[in-house]
């Protein structure tokens, strides 16, 4: 019995200093220091699943944290492909509440600057958007013929409605995947659902209209090289134009139109035509052993930047496996030489997004699962560098997005 | 609601009106009586018990008692009192013959502590027990309109955090451990194997009798795996004649009913037990708009948006009923107690919002029932003396359907959807109404032995097989909606208690074995099976310095085991994790009481601090999902530390006046220094969780003058309110402090004033809730009611009064 006393006797004084420990908060009152307008933004998902928004007034050295900084963006941004950024200004479409938002980015915070009604998506997960000019976007939702523009700095609604439905063939929908204003046409790419047998068609369509009326609608191509034609979601890297020719990047990966009998590629769109050249077709995939890509970004003189889902079909065991497991590496590819010029020096790293392209460099938000955070890498394609730059602390297994703020 | 719903409600009273005929008309031997003190007036609150039996009464504000149904023979009756001398004195009934005594009690003024061990409720003797337990007689709310939840929230230590009116989703939360954490018991039993029907959230007060929360360490005779602690409400006193009904009306067209009642064949010995409530509310109180919260009220009026100041809650309606009948027969040769009992609940639910009121919800329902035969035993003295045998067995079968089928992706507060959308629910993706089977069955053993009054061995069995499947009507064809598992759960406990120098020092060791078992069908028709077993174990000692005042300390290393939906998701908002290990947790009590009696003044104090270390904690996050749509998953993670510190005081002035005060202190925090599977550090390590109140209390004050309009009358008033400091919605330390959301400080109001006549027969009590209308939040924007009211008429037969605390 005396020894019971003397277990808890002990047990007790170990109670007793753990009960001192519990008067000490360690939250503390921490001095946030004012911050600098920085020229990058970065929106990254933090381990406790969390979205901020933190300022970085550097891409290439020292390290940023959400710990007293930055904005949870959580329940403002709640689709990130949903995001629409020019400058310091970020819009959002509020697939959930019907709400067409303006915020922005300044010191550090994110606030509301007007938010406006919007419901004339059905199904409203952006697949694409087009500035027509300082002060209107158009955008669109995903696999779909409709469209809408804001004024931007009015925040109205100038016009909802749906594309010419030319060249649609009855019990059809178009979906259209891509918008690439070309001088004062604009053309789409697109692709033919059937609503009776739910089937999308493997071929890529294109059509051209007057721009900015988006009248005079009139399909010029029909191609079975390699569907989807355009991107993946909005926000995704997927096309660019060099010396007058337009290239737009097809998406057949399993994580988009899931096509796994159709390689990605780049389609070409020639100066002074409207319609996919017939004897264009990079085809990546085919030198890439049948592994598919997505966009990051364009670097100049032919030269685009893709991520390539390395052996998908046994590193994918279940759908999250797209995003998060290791498996995807870095190619620069050569539209001109049909060509991979490079592969970065990277482990397989996990899902990325678009990159900041920016005299000359490419800077990418690395999110490799064996390093000791999540770092952007700057590769400049013409001094043909690779340099590990920003320490975001901190990140989860969702690959940050970086955006430019000037 | 629809007039279906009501003439249910029509069904519950008839059913009421006719029990209360019955147990009235039947015939009974009984013995009264009225004690007095020299001085000739009636003492009331004495305990007046028959000696070797478990009944007895109190005496009423006269002094005057009955103890019905008993049969021809004699008696030895016990009267206790505080402040008096015990009393004993035999009565012997004949046939056709009942008894009235005349008692006079001395009072003891020299052996006071003496008798205060006496006139201890049981509840107090809990508190001084080993365990850190705090233990809530209800008598002193059944009176009001409360349910169980609303009890808790009274207690230090306990956070009720409820998403709405009532009925609503809840989170418990003890010492900072919360949800699947806890696990609750009725009498005992876990409250799962009951099936989805009975719930905190809608048990009236007056069908318990008291409620027991045990912080951390749950003893092994509570035979099931908890990893923060349980809760065990005892229900009502069963065997003697009694009945105890009420309804209340209140705010949000808000009706109440419930009824208990007990009556034994005073012949045959049978025993006929009955427990009902049902519960009906359109829960269509304000939404306000709070900038202070940050809760904007937004609604779009000619393709704007308008911020509105407060708009109602349009499709929040809830039903409930729940009927329980028990007929047993005791003090047989085979059997002390064999009791057959029936259980059946009915809910009806509307749902308003998702996860937060942000997204609003105007058609989704669900509707579930389910019945649950159970069987009970006990046998004192088997085979040898002290050996006492109790058994428990039960099987429920629910079955639930959630309709999702509105076309609409949203709703907005002031009723007007979205357009039509054919193919879109409203919280899935794809419209569906999904039809949830499962089923429950539980054999409890109850083993007990008293080598010696101070030596006590208790050996406990639990053996539960629960199963689950669904299917989605609209899409029967589509077998990605099927899910069809099973989970066996065996727990072993063994304690065993020692009592030293008068029970001065008490201590209790026990260990379970965890036995866990599990198979799940795949919709590809393909079987996976999970086997293991585990162990846990702990202690709890009591020291008592005085008769009144001691020191407590209690440490246990716990086990939970995941549950059905966990594991294998619910088919609703919750995808299955297979994978997931059992949580386990070193949780460690200290704690000390005092009580001190001086004259008509009582002073209670206790105070403990506590230290959680869990791991492998299981936790919902959002989870991604290929088709969209707001899922959550469960996952294992490191864990959170937990320490705390929690007080309460109380002063009660005899039958005028009672005061009582707690505050709960906790600082939960991160423990896991890496994310998962990466060298890492987390952002959040050793930062505190968030949307998590962690200062709290409360303030209770009580007054009340007996035969102040008469004999047997008593007016009561009674002050409560609530306090939380503000808390932030999301990790405090990061983000901007500028753009940081809190919930602000919470100080709730209520009052309630009932008047009593016939000695706490008849009951009338007027009470409001949030009396200062607050905008009140216990979860991330969803805000709780605001000022309601609420009538209460509480009938009650037996002499239980309300004098007594």
């Amino acid at each position: 019995m005396y020894n019971s006393l003397k277990q808890w006797v002990s047990i007790l004084s170990v109670c007793s200093s753990l009960f001192l420990f519990s008067c000490n908060d360690k939250e503390g009152n921490e001095t946030v220091t004012p911050s600098t307008p920085g020229e990058y933004a970065v929106i990254f998902t933090a381990d406790n699943g969390n979205s901020y928004m933190l300022n970085a007034s550097s891409l290439t050295e020292g390290s940023i944290s959400a710990v007293g900084k930055g904005t949870d963006v959580t329940s403002i941004f709640t689709w990130e492909e949903n995001i629409i950024q020019k400058g310091r200004d970020f819009y959002h479409l509020d697939p959930n509440a019907g709400k067409f938002g303006k915020y922005r980015f300044e010191n550090d915070v994110l606030s509301t600057v007007s938010e406006i009604v919007f419901t004339a998506f059905p199904s409203p997960y952006l697949g694409w958007h087009v500035w027509l000019d300082d002060n209107q976007v158009m955008f669109g939702p995903r696999s779909s013929n409709l469209y809408a523009i804001v004024n931007t700095s009015t925040m109205t609604l100038v016009k909802t409605g749906e594309f010419e439905k030319t060249g649609i063939p009855a019990d059809h929908s178009r979906r259209i995947f891509s918008a690439i204003p070309k001088g004062n046409k604009l053309l789409i790419g697109y692709g033919l659902y059937n609503e009776v047998t739910k089937v999308h068609y493997d071929s890529s369509y294109m059509a051209v209209m007057d721009f900015p009326t988006l009248t005079n609608l009139t399909v010029t191509s029909k191609d079975g090289r390699s569907a989807p034609i355009g991107a993946l979601r909005n926000g995704y890297f997927s096309q660019f134009s060099e010396g007058g020719n337009t290239y737009v990047l097809t998406h057949p990966i399993a994580l988009g139109a899931n096509k796994p009998a159709m390689p990605t590629g780049f389609y070409r769109v020639k100066d002074g035509s409207y319609e996919i050249d017939p004897g264009y077709f990079f085809n990546v995939s085919a030198i890439r052993n049948g592994d598919k890509q997505l966009g990051v970004g364009y670097l100049g003189n032919g030269k685009a930047l893709l991520i390539s889902a390395h052996d998908a079909e046994t590193n994918v065991k279940e759908w999250n496996d797209w995003w998060y497991a290791s498996m995807w590496e870095y190619l620069v590819v050569d539209v001109n030489t049909q060509q991979v010029v490079k592969k970065l020096d990277l482990p397989y790293v996990l899902n990325s997004r678009s990159a900041v392209v920016h005299e000359g460099s490419a800077y990418i938000a690395v999110n490799d699962p064996n390093a000791d955070a999540i770092y952007v890498w700057e590769y400049n394609s013409e001094k043909d560098t690779f340099t590990k730059g920003l320490k975001i602390e901190g990140g989860s297994d969702n690959t940050p997005t970086l955006f430019k703020l000037n | 609601m629809d007039l279906k719903l009501r003439s249910k409600s029509t069904r519950f009273i008839f059913t009421s009106i006719l029990l209360l005929y019955s147990l009235q008309s039947m015939a009974q031997l009984y013995v009264h009586g009225t004690i007095k003190g020299i001085s000739g007036e009636g003492i009331p609150g004495v305990a007046v018990q028959i000696k070797n039996s478990s009944r007895g009464e109190h005496t009423d504000a006269d002094g005057k008692f009955r103890i019905n149904g008993l049969k021809s023979g004699t008696y030895q009756l016990l009267f206790s009192a505080v402040g008096y001398k015990n009393h004993q004195r035999d009565v012997t009934l004949k046939s056709g013959q009942n008894q009235e005594v005349l008692i006079v009690m001395e009072e003891n003024s020299q052996h006071l502590n003496e008798v205060r061990v006496v006139g201890k409720t049981e509840s107090r003797a809990l508190k001084e027990g080993a365990y850190n337990v705090n233990a809530l007689d209800t008598k002193a709310f059944a009176n009001t309109s409360s349910d169980i939840n609303q009890v808790l929230n009274r207690m230090s230590g306990v956070r009720i955090q409820e998403s709405g009116g009532l009925g609503s989703d809840f989170r418990f939360s003890l010492n900072g451990l919360s949800g699947n954490h806890i696990k609750f018991f009725i009498d005992g039993i876990p409250m799962e194997s009951f099936g989805g029907g009975l719930s905190l959230n809608n048990i009236p007060v007056n069908l318990a009798e008291r409620i027991e929360v045990y912080k951390g360490v749950v003893p092994a005779y509570l035979g099931s795996d908890a990893l923060g602690g349980a809760v065990n409400i005892v229900t009502k006193g069963k065997g003697n004649n009694k009945l105890d009904a009420s309804y209340s009306i209140g705010s949000f067209n808000t009706h109440r009913a419930a009824l208990s009642g007990s009556y034994t064949a005073p012949k045959s010995g049978i025993t006929v037990n009955i427990s009902s409530y049902y519960n009906f509310s359109d829960n269509n109180y304000w939404m306000r708009n709070n900038p202070e919260a940050n809760v904007k009220l937004q609604v779009i009026e000619d393709g704007k948006f308008v911020v509105k100041d407060r708009l109602r809650r349009f499709h929040d309606g809830f039903e409930s009923y729940m009927g329980q009948i028990e007929v047993g027969i005791s003090n047989k040769k085979w059997a002390d107690v064999f009791v057959l009992g029936l259980t059946h609940t009915n809910t009806y639910k509307e749902r308003q919002t998702g996860a937060t009121q942000d997204k609003v919800i105007g058609e989704m329902t669900n509707k579930s029932h389910n019945t649950v035969p159970s069987l009970r035993y006990r046998k004192d003295d088997l085979f040898v003396k002290g050996l006492a045998l109790r058994a428990f067995a039960n099987i429920s079968n629910d079955k639930s359907v959630v309709t999702d089928t509105s076309s609409r992706t949203w709703y907005q507060w002031n009723g007007i959807p979205d357009r039509v959308n054919q193919t879109s629910g409203e919280l899935n993706v794809n419209k569906s109404i999904t039809h949830l089977t499962g089923g429950n069955a539980l054999a409890q053993l109850n083993l007990n032995y008293a080598l010696t009054p101070d030596h006590m061995f208790n050996l406990n069995y639990n053996y539960n097989a629960s199963f689950r499947e669904s299917y989605n009507e609209i899409d029967p064809y589509n077998h990605s909606y099927d899910r069809s598992n099973r989970l066996n759960k065996k727990i072993l406990g063994f304690t065993y208690q020692q009592d030293f120098f008068d029970s001065r020092l008490s201590n209790s060791f026990f260990v379970k074995h965890f036995g866990f078992s599990g198979k799940v069908i795949g919709t590809d028709s393909s079987v996976s099976k999970e086997h293991s077993s585990y162990w846990g174990y702990g202690g709890a000692s009591r020291f008592k310095l005085t008769e009144g005042t001691g020191i407590k300390a209690s440490y246990e290393y716990a086990l939970r085991l995941p549950g059905l939906i966990e594991l294998y998701g619910n088919a609703e908002e919750v995808i299955g994790n297979a994978n997931l290990q059992p949580e386990n947790s070193n949780n460690y009590n200290l704690g000390v009481f005092f009580t001190k009696r001086v004259n008509n003044h009582t002073f209670f104090a206790e105070a403990s601090a506590f230290y959680r270390n869990t791991k492998n904690y299981i936790y919902s996050m959002p989870a991604l999902s290929s088709v969209g749509g707001d899922f959550s998953m469960y996952y294992n993670a490191g864990g959170i530390k937990i320490n705390g510190f929690e007080a309460d005081l109380r002063y009660e002035y005899f039958r005028l006046l009672s005061f009582s005060v707690n505050m709960s202190y906790m600082n939960a925090v991160d423990r896991e220094r890496y994310v998962r599977g990466t060298n890492r550090e987390k952002i959040t390590y050793l930062s505190r969780i968030p949307n998590q109140p962690w200062l709290y209390g409360s303030t209770d004050f009580n007054i009340g003058k007996s035969d102040l309009f008469g004999k047997g009358t008593r007016l009561q008033f009674n002050w409560f309110t609530q306090f939380i400091n503000s808390y932030s919605l999301s990790w405090s330390k990061l983000g901007n402090k500028s753009t940081k959301d809190y919930i602000p400080v919470q100080f709730i109001q209520n009052v309630g004033i009932t008047y009593s006549l016939k000695s706490g027969r008849y009951n009338i009590t007027l009470e409001s809730r949030n009396l200062t209308d607050q905008i009140a939040y216990d979860n991330f924007k969803l805000q709780k009611p605001g000022r309601s009211f609420s009538l209460k008429l509480r009938y009650v037969l037996s002499s239980y009064n309300l004098f007594n605390y």
